[in-house]
C-alpha cells in the first residue's frame, strides 16, 4: 500500500486531510458523550482493574474477551481521565479503519480516486463515529482486523489475512458472521487449512495472560458461551432481524436454539451449493461474498444486538464503491445499521423508533436479496465458471 | 363564428425571439388570475400586511423567472409556460406566502437567479439580484435560537433516527457530516473531470436541494422549498421523471399541514422514507447523466 500512497498528488492529500480533520471534528464533539454501557462496564471494570491490578482478571468481573480487558488495563494505568483515554483507541482505531478501508478499496477496484474517497465515506459514516465516539463501544478494533483480513485475501495472502481474523476473533465473537466465507475459500483452494490454525492460536495467546493472573482455562475457552447466554430476553435486541417480523418476545428458548439451528443449515445449505461449483475468485466476488454473509448472520441469528450490523455496514461500503450502480446498497444498510443504533441510544426505555423494526427487517431482508442475486449472477456468468466439481449440479 | 373563436385561438404574435398564441397568452392570463384567487383566498389565516403583499407578488416574479429558465434551456415556449402556470398553482408555493406567511420565496428567486446566471452567463446582474435577494431573506429569517428538537418540522433523517436526543451535539455533527459527504461529493465529480453539462446541472443541485436538508438540524417545515422548486424544472425538462415534483409536494405539503395544525395522516417518519427514495431516485439519475456524457467516470484511474 506503500507504494499506492506514493502516487497521491497535493489534491488527494488535501482532500484526506480535510475529511480527517472532518472525522476528528466529529468524534472531538462526542467524545464527552456518557453512555449506559460506560457506566455500567467499562468504568466499573477500569475501577476494578485500577483498585486490584492484573491480578483481577482471575475473577469473574468480566464477561468480555480477555484481549479487550487487557486494553481496560492499560487504561487504569494511564494518569488521563479513563474515558477519553478509551474513545481515544477507539478513535483512532476508526482512523486505521480507514486506511485499511482505502486498501481495500485500492485492491479491489484499482482506482485511485475510489480508493482515497473511501477513507473520507469511512471517517463521517455515521455508524462508524456512532459506536466509537459516542456509545463508547469498541467494536472498531475487531472490524479493522476483519478489514484487515480483506485487505491481505485481495493481495492473496491467505496466511497474513487468516493472522488478522484469528486477532478479530480474540476481541469478539461477531468475527464468526463470516466465517462460512473464509470456508468457501478453503474450498477454493485460496486458503489452506493449517492456516485456519491462527483462529485457536491467536484465541488461546489472547486468553492467557488471564489464565496466568489465575483464571480457570475452562472460564476463558467458554466466555463467548457465557457472553452468549446473557441478554436472551429478547430474540432480537433492536437488530432489524426475521424475529422483528415473526415475533421476538415469545418462545424465547425454544426460538433460541431453533434460531441457532436454522441459521446453522441454512448456511450449510449456502455452502453446499456455492461448494458443488467451481469458479473464478475475483476481489468483487470476495466482497460480495463477506458481505452476503455479514448481513445473513445476523439475519437469522438470534438474540442479536443493535450494533451487530456493522461488520455489514463497512463491507457494504467497499461493495458500493465496486458496484457503483448498487449505490444504495451501503445507504440503505448504514440507515438501518444507525437507527437501531440510535433506538437504543435514545429511545432506549422510552418511547418506540417512529419506524418499527419490523419495517426495517423488511429493508434488510430487501439487501440481503439483492446482494444475494449480484452472486447469484456471479455464478451463472458463464465467464466466471470454470470446470464443473460436479456435471449434474452445474445447471443452474 | 366558431372559426372565428378557433382561429383566433391559434393567431400568433412575435413578442420578440418568442411567437407565441392567443392560446399562449389565455394561459398566461388565467393561471395568473386563479394564482392571485388562490392567494386570496388563504391569505386570511395569518396577518396580512404589507410585506405579505410583497411576498405574494414575488411568487409571479419567481414563476416567471422559472419560466425563462426554462425557456433558456429549451427554447421551447410550452414548457416555459407550463412551468410558469406550476410555479404560480404550486401549493405549497401558495401557503408559504399567502397562507403562512413565509418568505420562502426569497430562496427561490436567488435559486432561480443563480441558474440563470449560469444558464445564460448573465453572472454580474443575476449575482446583484442575488445578493439583495440573500440580503432580505437574511432581514426576515428568524435567527437561530436553542432548539429542543433536531428537525422543526421537516421529515428527514432525524425524524427516522430520533429528534429529541443528542440535540446539543448533533447541531455541529450533522454540519459536519454534511461537509464531509459534500466533500467525497466534489472531491469525485472534480476527479473524474465531469463537465457540468446542462443535463446534469437540474438533477445534480435537486440532489443537493434534497440532500442538505435531509441531514441538516433543526430544519423547518419548508426547508423542502428549493427542492419544490427544482423538482418542477427537472420534471418539465425530464417529463419521465414526473413522480420527483410530485411526491416532493406531497411530502412539503404534509410537513406545513403538521406544522400549521399538528395534523398528519401519516407518520411523519414515512415522509423521510419519501424523501430518502426521490433523492436516492435522482441521485442515480445524475450518476446515470454522468456516465453518458463522461466516459471515463467510473472508469478506474
Amino acid at each position: 500500500m506503500r507504494e499506492q500512497w506514493k502516487k497521491l498528488d497535493w489534491a488527494d492529500l488535501s482532500f484526506l486531510l480535510a475529511l480527517t480533520v472532518i472525522g476528528l471534528g466529529i468524534r472531538m464533539i462526542l467524545r464527552t458523550v456518557t453512555t449506559m454501557d460506560w457506566e455500567m462496564y467499562w468504568d466499573p471494570w477500569i475501577r476494578i482493574l485500577r483498585e486490584q491490578g492484573f491480578g483481577a482478571l482471575a475473577t469473574d468481573f468480566y464477561d468480555y474477551a480477555p484481549p479487550f480487558v487487557y486494553i481496560l488495563w492499560v487504561i487504569s494505568r494511564l494518569p488521563v481521565n479513563p474515558m477519553t483515554a478509551y474513545k481515544a483507541i477507539c478513535i483512532f482505531m476508526d482512523f486505521v479503519a480507514a486506511v485499511v478501508m482505502a486498501g481495500i478499496v485500492w485492491e479491489a477496484t484499482g482506482s485511485r480516486i475510489k480508493s482515497v474517497c473511501s477513507y473520507g465515506v469511512m471517517l463521517v459514516v455515521p455508524t462508524i463515529w456512532a459506536n466509537s465516539a459516542l456509545w463508547a463501544q469498541c467494536d472498531i478494533i475487531f472490524m479493522t482486523f476483519v478489514l484487515l483480513c480483506v485487505y491481505e485475501l485481495l493481495r492473496e495472502k491467505p496466511g497474513k489475512a487468516m493472522l488478522f481474523y484469528g486477532i478479530a476473533f480474540a476481541f469478539k465473537l461477531q468475527t464468526l458472521f463470516i466465517f462460512p466465507f473464509l470456508v468457501i475459500l478453503w474450498v477454493n483452494k485460496k486458503i489452506k487449512l493449517q492456516h485456519f490454525l491462527w483462529i485457536p492460536v491467536m484465541y488461546i495467546l489472547g486468553i492467557l495472560p488471564a489464565f496466568l493472573a489465575g483464571r480457570p482455562l475452562m472460564e476463558l475457552i467458554n466466555i463467548y458461551a457465557a457472553q452468549g447466554a446473557q441478554d436472551v430476553w429478547s430474540l432480537s435486541i433492536k437488530w432489524p432481524n426475521i424475529y422483528q417480523i415473526i415475533g421476538n418476545q415469545f418462545f424465547l428458548l425454544e426460538y433460541a436454539e431453533a434460531g441457532t439451528l436454522l441459521i446453522l443449515g441454512i448456511l450449510m445449505c449456502v455452502m453446499y451449493w456455492m461448494a458443488q461449483r467451481k469458479y473464478r475468485i475475483t476481489g468483487e466476488f470476495l466482497v460480495e461474498l463477506a458481505l452476503f454473509f455479514a448481513i445473513l448472520s445476523p439475519y437469522f441469528l438470534p438474540h442479536m444486538h443493535e450494533r451487530y450490523g456493522c461488520l455489514a455496514d463497512v463491507l457494504a461500503i467497499v461493495y458500493g464503491f465496486m458496484r457503483v450502480d448498487r449505490f444504495y446498497v451501503p445507504i440503505l444498510q448504514i440507515l438501518l445499521s444507525f437507527n437501531s443504533y440510535m433506538a437504543y441510544l435514545s429511545h432506549l426505555g422510552a418511547d418506540e423508533p417512529p419506524i418499527y423494526y419490523g419495517v426495517w427487517a423488511f429493508l434488510e431482508l430487501g439487501l440481503l436479496v439483492i446482494v444475494g442475486l449480484d452472486l447469484y449472477r456471479y455464478f451463472a456468468d458463464k465467464e466466471n465458471q470454470l470446470r464443473a466439481r460436479n456435471a449434474r449440479t452445474l445447471d443452474m | 363564428m366558431d372559426d372565428v373563436l378557433r382561429k383566433l385561438l391559434y393567431k400568433k404574435f412575435d413578442l420578440g425571439p418568442v411567437r407565441i398564441t392567443v392560446l399562449d397568452i389565455l394561459l398566461g392570463l388565467c393561471v395568473t388570475g386563479t394564482g392571485v384567487l388562490l392567494r386570496k383566498s388563504v391569505m386570511a389565516y395569518t396577518p396580512v400586511d404589507l410585506l405579505k403583499w410583497v411576498r405574494m407578488g414575488l411568487d409571479f416574479v419567481m414563476a416567471a423567472l422559472g419560466a425563462v429558465y426554462i425557456w433558456s434551456r429549451t427554447r421551447r415556449k410550452t414548457p416555459a409556460l407550463l412551468t410558469y402556470a406550476l410555479l404560480v398553482i404550486w401549493p405549497v408555493f401558495t401557503a408559504n406566502s399567502a397562507l403562512w406567511g413565509k418568505s420562502g420565496v426569497y430562496c427561490g428567486i436567488i435559486l432561480l437567479l443563480g441558474l440563470l446566471a449560469l444558464e445564460r452567463g448573465m453572472g454580474f446582474v443575476c449575482l446583484e439580484a442575488g445578493v439583495a435577494a440573500g440580503f432580505l431573506a437574511f432581514l426576515e429569517f428568524p435567527k437561530p435560537e436553542a432548539e429542543d428538537l433536531l428537525t422543526l418540522g421537516w421529515p428527514n433523517f432525524f425524524e427516522l433516527t430520533g429528534k429529541t436526543m443528542f440535540v446539543e451535539l448533533y447541531r455541529k455533527v450533522a454540519w459536519l457530516l454534511i461537509l464531509g459527504l459534500f466533500l467525497c461529493m466534489v472531491y469525485c465529480l472534480w476527479r473524474y473531470q465531469v463537465e457540468m453539462t446542462r443535463e446534469l446541472m437540474l438533477p445534480l443541485f435537486l440532489f443537493l436541494a434534497m440532500f442538505v436538508p435531509f441531514f441538516a438540524p433543526f430544519m423547518p417545515a419548508w426547508a423542502g422549498y428549493c427542492g419544490d422548486v427544482l423538482g418542477i424544472l427537472f420534471a418539465v425538462t425530464v417529463p419521465k421523471k414526473f413522480y420527483v415534483p410530485m411526491l416532493h409536494l406531497v411530502v412539503s405539503y404534509s410537513a406545513y399541514a403538521f406544522a400549521l395544525n399538528g395534523e398528519s395522516k401519516l407518520p411523519m417518519a414515512v415522509y423521510s422514507l419519501i424523501l430518502l427514495g426521490l433523492m436516492l431516485d435522482v441521485g442515480a439519475y445524475a450518476c446515470q447523466i454522468m456516465e453518458g456524457t463522461e466516459e471515463e467516470l467510473w472508469q478506474q484511474t
